[in-house]
């Protein structure tokens, strides 16, 4: 969470009195003396720059405007996850689904066809949805599993501190600290489906950073009837550097190029034709700079400013199979199709967080983001397009008694496509003891359009002849709007080794974004297009429950109810008003339990389960599955290495498809053995 | 109204604005009247260097001494040593000044900024040349039992206690044992001999752990093995006792500590004792004088709520018990 700031008063002044006999401290001290000498006095009084800032230290979650789930790296692990995006089935409300071996959606709350774009996604602070749909490619991140410290997911609207598309809630994946990787790491899976995995890391020092590189490969066939062979090498390096007893600068960069075989093999029942979606070989290349820059201005004051380009481009080429245009003079021909994207963003953004007063804590900022994109096919231009968005964004946390805390935040964005909003967030936390809390959220939310739903003009073309009009917006789209209400409870029980939290959620979406259907004469009779229409409510609960005991047994489970219901959605549409309420399942069920046993051995097993629900756009009904992992693990030092080798089994249970029917998730059994030293 | 007025002043050695009230406690403390001595004692102060803390350390010293026309310059450092002459008792700051005036001079030396450790192998070396004068200290390194007791105050309910012992703290093994025994407090404890052994180690023994207590050893907490310790215990969840302001500030959550004007007045008190009896210094001894700081971000955090000043006065008062 970004709202970490200051503390309160007295305490403060006496920290800052305190610190400032810091000053007193030697600068020209000698590093400590080693062993081997006489323990000097220098052991106690050597320079330490400031490690756990404002900005590092989270909100404790009794403080947090939002309801927040967060998932270590020992629950990754224990879930048994090869690819990322399985890791947020744990995740109340939320929906995992695999279209293609090769891209999975991760949704929140439905609502959501096979890109959902209502959802911000950020990798240590970098936005990685694309301009053009809004979606993640998940597969394309230059971004290795092994490298992530959490994930920390903020369940409920959050575009007061994340801009407009925190629409529905925010993905926040936080890698590793250089100084917490000091280490060397390999790891390998084998399997079925044809697993091969790899990743090594390495890590070393300087005298003033610490800097480590990544590499990992990860390989699969995807679908047992789908051709959606994938290899994905990833290269990453991070350093963190002390510029100067005040100053860190932390820089990454990272490349991943994802090879997959698209499409699907022949005609499926309630599907156009695959006309557009032969098999083939498809590639995306996306590759990320990132620099950000921090101040400790004093224990309580803190100044940063974030710099990155993503640069991601897909290659997708293809000829599709033979097509009858001798309705129109052309014989049986063969079309040559371009699916080619490029989707660049430059983002620079300032915080400043402080506590001006006792009891206040402020964080505030502004950013300015370029997106550009690119792709003759869906613009039918050759032309690129760019959306410039300016923010502004501030958050005041108010200790208004020891145990009420206010949260008043709002973010002012200008997006190039949707305009200029207000974006207001508040929030009142109540203690009602020291282990219950009761919090009240209200906010307003928008989604501006992407670049899509409001500049498409998917045309296909044959030696040079309009053949096609798939898509066409005309533009003028306006964001969609939502208003939240939130009650959430957290609290401990059993001297805290049993957390709870529960939330009560109320969403009012108006001014909906809809694909909608427009006869005309073009070859399949019809263009699709966007238009402001329709109206959800969204309500629901949803529980967490996270139980610890020691180090041996660990405990989550999770459960979100959720009712829809969907209004003013015309028959032009591509999707009903019932099939959008059908897009969002009556409930999600999530466990995963992990023990330790003879010190060693690991044992752990997962459990999702999502009934029927209907995806819009390409997917199929979903009749309703439920799945069980288990993994087993031994960990031990041998040498000087702490090794672990591991035995995954995703889904004990019968094949369920969780998106397309032809997708059918079957049983997936892979070893991994791991060293590191 | 904002704290940040407090740097300006401080340097000036000028009162605080009243509004800072804990400042202002705590400001008092550095100010009190120093323990004077009654009669006229040639005393030399040794300072390993002209670093800031030596410095403030020995003019604390020096301004509690009366005046004496024996003497020009109180304070010089090691490399003066060699054309010193010999004074009543010799305050050694640092253990390069100790090492340069214990075995070398057979006057009572009273020394201070050292580890007890060190103190006492010098003490032995200064045996075996049968230097008769007293030889004296207050330790730089804060009892066990303090920091203990601390820990007992500031996290009640927590009972085991995580411990990285290094080539030079291990020699505190069996004291920390018995001292945690006697407090019904368990100790979870790992020995390592390098940064290397340290990162293996240290997950495993947080997760076993309520609190981290740090002993100073230069092989396990060093300026760039403190980050790592502080982020993993910090994503683990155990808080840090640390043993410095710098410590604290970079994230430890408490820690006990003596400040140099805080040694100079014990060592002010050690010789006014001197200055009454035959050349005689008492035994060598823990600092008296302490305070606790305390990091409320990180405290808060990890969801704890701690008050420094009401944890000073209940240790003081513990200590004070009969």
């Amino acid at each position: 969470m970004r709202y970490n700031c200051g503390p309160r008063g007295f305490a403060f002044a006496g920290t800052m009195l305190i610190a400032s006999m810091a000053l007193l401290l030697p600068r020209e001290i000698p590093a400590a003396n080693t062993s081997g000498e006489l323990p000097s006095e220098e052991n106690y009084f050597f320079d330490i720059p400031v490690v756990l800032n404002v900005s590092r230290l989270a909100q404790p979650k009794s403080a947090a405007p939002a309801a927040v789930t967060v998932i270590d790296r020992e629950m990754i692990r224990a879930s048994g996850a090869r690819k990322i995006a399985d890791v947020f089935r744990l995740v109340p409300g939320f929906l995992v689904g695999y279209n293609h071996g090769f891209q999975p959606v991760v949704a929140y709350h439905g609502l959501s066809d096979s890109f959902s774009r209502r959802m911000q996604v950020l990798v240590d602070g970098r936005s990685v949805y694309t301009a053009i749909i809004g979606g993640v490619l998940w597969m394309s991140l230059p971004l290795s599993m092994e490298d992530i410290d959490r994930i920390e997911v903020i369940r409920g609207s959050n575009t007061a501190a994340y801009g407009s598309n925190a629409f529905m809630g925010v993905i926040n994946i936080i890698t590793l600290h250089t100084s917490q990787t000091q280490d060397t790491a390999l790891n390998l899976a084998v399997g079925d489906h044809h697993v091969r995995d790899g990743f090594a890391r390495h890590s070393w020092k300087s005298d003033d950073g610490e800097m480590r590189l990544s590499v990992s490969y990860q390989e699969d066939d995807g679908f047992d009837n789908l051709p959606d062979t994938q290899k994905v090498p990833i290269a990453v390096f991070r350093g963190d550097f002390r510029l100067n007893s005040t100053d860190t600068l932390e820089a990454q960069i990272g490349a991943n190029n994802n090879e997959y075989a698209a499409g699907h093999p022949g005609k499926r029942p309630g599907h156009q034709d695959n006309i557009t979606d032969p098999p083939r070989d498809a590639e995306v290349w996306s590759h990320f700079q990132q620099f950000h820059w921090r101040r400790t201005l004093s224990s309580s004051e803190e100044i940063s400013l974030q710099f990155y380009h993503t640069y991601q481009k897909k290659d997708d080429d293809f000829v599709t199979a033979p097509f009858d245009l001798t309705g129109i003079g052309l014989g049986i021909v063969r079309i040559p199709i371009e699916l080619d994207v490029v989707d660049e963003r430059y983002d620079l953004e300032f915080q400043h967080t402080l506590s001006p007063r006792q009891d206040w804590r402020v964080v505030w900022g502004a950013g300015a983001r370029l997106d550009r994109a690119w792709s003759q096919t869906y613009f039918d231009t050759s032309k690129t397009l760019e959306n410039n968005v300016y923010r502004l964004f501030g958050n005041v946390e108010w200790r208004a008694s020891w145990n009420a805390i206010v949260n008043v935040g709002t973010m002012l964005e200008d997006n190039g496509i949707g305009g200029m909003d207000f974006l207001p967030r508040l929030s009142y936390s109540q203690h009602l003891s020291s282990t219950d809390t009761v919090r009240v959220v209200a906010s307003k939310a928008t989604r501006s359009p992407t670049l899509f739903e409001e500049k498409s003009n998917f045309r296909l073309y044959f030696q040079g002849m309009p053949l096609e009009r798939e898509s066409f917006s005309p533009g003028g789209l306006t964001p969609e709007r939502m208003t939240s209400y939130e009650l959430g409870y957290l609290g401990w029980f059993f001297e805290r080794r049993v957390a709870v939290d529960v939330r009560l959620f109320r969403d009012q979406i108006r001014n909906l974004i809809t694909e909608i259907e427009i006869p005309d004469n073009t070859l399949d009779g019809l263009t699709f297009s966007f238009r402001n229409e329709g109206a959800v409510d969204l309500a629901g609960a949803e529980f967490q429950l996270e139980y610890r005991h020691g180090r041996n047994t660990r405990l989550f489970f999770g459960y979100a109810h959720m009712r829809t219901s969907a209004r003013g959605i015309s028959r032009q549409a591509s999707f009903t008003a019932g099939d959008h309420e059908d897009s969002v399942p009556s409930n999600t069920t999530s466990a995963l339990l992990a023990q330790r046993l003879l010190d060693s051995w690991w044992i752990s097993t997962a459990y999702y389960r999502v009934p029927k629900l209907f995806w819009l756009g390409e997917g199929d009904p979903v009749i309703g599955y439920s799945r069980v992992d288990m993994r087993l693990a031994r960990q031990y030092r041998r040498g000087g290495k702490n090794w672990e080798l591991a035995l995954v089994i995703q889904n004990l249970g019968s094949p369920y498809a969780d998106f397309d029917n032809e997708a059918r998730f079957d049983r997936r059994t892979f070893a991994t053995v791991g060293l590191k030293y | 109204m904002c704290p940040e007025s407090l740097l300006p002043w401080y340097g000036r050695g000028l009162r605080p604005p009243a509004l800072v009230l804990r400042g202002w406690l705590m400001l008092l403390a550095l100010y009190m009247p120093t323990p004077a001595l009654s009669e006229s004692v040639d005393v030399v102060i040794v300072v390993s260097s002209y670093s800031k803390i030596y410095v403030a350390l020995a003019s604390r010293v020096e301004s509690g001494l009366p005046y004496s026309r024996k003497r020009y310059m109180r304070t010089i450092d090691v490399a003066a040593v060699d054309d010193l002459k010999l004074p009543d008792v010799i305050v050694a700051v640092g253990l390069k000044a100790t090492q340069a005036v214990a075995n070398r001079f057979d006057v009572p030396v009273i020394s201070t900024l050292i580890p007890r450790s060190s103190f006492e192998e010098i003490a032995r070396q200064r045996q075996g040349k049968n230097f008769r004068a007293s030889f004296s200290a207050v330790y730089l390194d804060q009892p066990l039992g303090r920091q203990l007791d601390l820990i007992r105050l500031a996290l009640p309910g927590r009972k085991r206690i995580g411990v990285v012992f290094g080539p030079q703290s291990r020699a505190l093994s069996e004291a920390i044992h018995s001292e945690s025994r006697s407090r019904n407090l368990t100790l979870q404890t790992v020995m390592v001999n390098n940064e290397v052994g340290l990162r293996l180690a240290l997950e495993p023994l947080l997760l076993e752990s309520d609190v981290l207590l740090s002993l100073p050893d230069p092989a396990v907490f060093n300026s760039s093995t403190i980050s790592s310790v502080l982020f993993t215990s910090y994503r683990i969840g155990v808080p840090v006792v640390g043993f410095s302001p710098a410590y604290v500030r970079a994230g430890a959550m408490v820690a006990v500590h003596s400040s140099p004007e805080q040694f100079a007045d014990q060592v002010l008190d050690m010789l006014s004792g001197f200055a009454r009896e035959s050349r005689a210094l008492p035994p060598p001894q823990y600092p008296n004088r302490f305070s606790v700081i305390v990091n409320p971000d990180v405290a808060r955090a990890l969801d704890l709520v701690l008050d420094a000043t009401v944890l000073e006065r209940r240790l003081s008062m513990m200590e004070n018990a009969p």
